[in-house]
């Protein structure tokens, strides 16, 4: 779509200047929340800063790991800035990692900096899609519906923005429900729940999926699986807490 | 007490949610199932410079004026490296191409891409002075970069051996990272 945007003299490709928005802004946000909360908001940009260098030291580290017939012979290109040469669900395992330890070690509650957190990463996930699109991350399935984009010669689903807009109105459900009362930690698995609905509905737009077990699509038992979780852990969290959800 | 039978009817309620999430879910996972023979054979695809996707074909005149076509080479991994001598990122991983290319040749076929149509640099003496010895093509009308959108210098296009995109990496790769692909090639 539009793979790189030009900015003066300048050409950055969309998809990493999106999602570094996306990020910033995700802080920012989380920031804003947690100070409405009475927290220091600077404990949200700290919790950020430290889950991307663990996700990139992380992510990059069990990819050496990984492929170390190919790095035993050069360790030190382990170091170059080879953007793919991370693992990325071990990237966001360390970066998680990182923010737990990050709570513990200042005495912050868990569940309240997960909630705030949830208000900024859905944020965060509107300007991701956005990016996601422009950069045709990945190609939606064919169709002859009349909003089909043409990408490459055929015209497919837009399906990054569906994901898009599903996650523009997750995002729109947390911020009325941030000012709700509600359990601590709520909005942490309502996000995920959500998300994980939303992809588990959508992901049949997507061409190409990665599948397992003859054929089932990764994303949508992945994504089932974090909905169980997350509706298990609300069930959970209205118990404890007596407050009706 | 009187708290616990009041959350009885509270879990019976998550409880039929996560059912229902549960059957569902299931069901929409099995309706949308990828037939094997349909997620094996990407070829129906049309091709694009995009992971699964089938390379689009290029033909075109090497440096030592062969006619090279991306096709002859399926059955065997391809790494597609776009450069111009121009490009300071171009410079610094062609080393890394070259003696990729000298240590497992036989597993990865590397072919350089010249943007002779943006690089008005002199090529030949650009291959000398790093000891190129993998076919370089050259495009002289763009055809080749337009076919693979490229957009930045270097970009590497990774191809299996059944001729599908499986990476399209912007940026100066090295040897290591290169090697670590092959395996899923």
């Amino acid at each position: 779509m539009l793979t790189y945007i030009s900015i003066g003299p300048a050409t950055i490709p969309s998809y990493p200047f999106l999602s570094l928005i996306a990020f910033w802004a995700a802080m920012w946000l989380a920031a804003k929340e947690a100070e409405r909360r009475g927290i220091d908001g600077d404990h949200l940009y700290n919790i950020g800063l430290y889950m991307f260098v663990a996700g990139i030291l992380g992510g990059r580290f069990w990819y050496v790991l990984t492929h170390w017939d190919a790095y035993a012979d050069a360790p030190l290109q382990a170091l170059a800035l080879t953007a793919n040469a991370i693992a990325a669900p071990e990237a966001v395992l360390f970066a998680f990692i990182a923010a737990i330890v990050y709570v513990y070690r200042n005495k912050l509650d868990l569940a309240t900096i997960a909630d705030v957190g949830a208000v900024g990463a859905a944020l965060g996930l509107v300007i991701g899609g956005i990016g996601a699109f422009l950069g045709s991350q990945t190609l939606g399935a064919p169709t002859t519906l009349p909003w089909a984009i043409t990408q490459f010669g055929e015209a497919r689903h837009p399906a990054h923005l569906y994901v898009t807009l599903a996650a523009a109105i997750i995002f729109g459900v947390l911020w009325f429900w941030r000012t709700k009362p509600h359990p601590s930690g709520f909005l942490f698995w309502l996000l995920i729940a959500l998300y994980a609905g939303a992809r588990l509905l959508l992901d049949p737009f997507f061409a190409l999926p990665a599948t397992i077990g003859g054929g089932y699509r990764m994303v949508q038992v992945a994504a089932l699986i974090a909905l169980i979780v997350a509706l298990a852990a609300m069930a959970r969290i209205e118990k404890d807490s007596g407050q009706k959800i | 007490m009187a708290t616990t039978a009041k959350q009885q009817p509270a879990m019976v309620r998550w409880i039929i949610l996560l059912g229902v999430v549960i059957i569902l879910g299931g069901v929409w996972i099995i309706l949308n199932r990828v037939p094997a023979e349909n997620s094996a054979a990407a070829d129906t695809l049309a091709p694009a410079p995009v992971k699964g996707h089938p390379a689009p074909e290029i033909a075109l005149i090497s440096t030592d004026g062969q006619k090279i076509q991306l096709s002859d080479f399926r059955g065997k991994p391809v790494l597609l490296n776009f450069w111009a001598t121009w490009c300071p990122p171009c410079r610094a991983e062609t080393p890394d191409l070259q003696a990729t290319h000298r240590e497992i040749g036989d597993k990865l076929v590397i072919i350089g891409v010249n943007m002779t149509s943006q690089d008005g640099g002199d090529v030949d003496a650009f291959l000398r002075e790093f000891g190129v010895t993998y076919p370089v093509l050259l495009d002289p009308d763009g055809t080749a970069a337009r076919a693979y959108n490229i957009l930045g210098l270097p970009t590497s296009v990774f191809i299996d051996r059944n001729g599908i995109v499986s990476e399209v990496f912007t940026g100066a790769v090295n040897k290591a990272y290169i090697e670590s692909k092959v395996p899923e090639l």
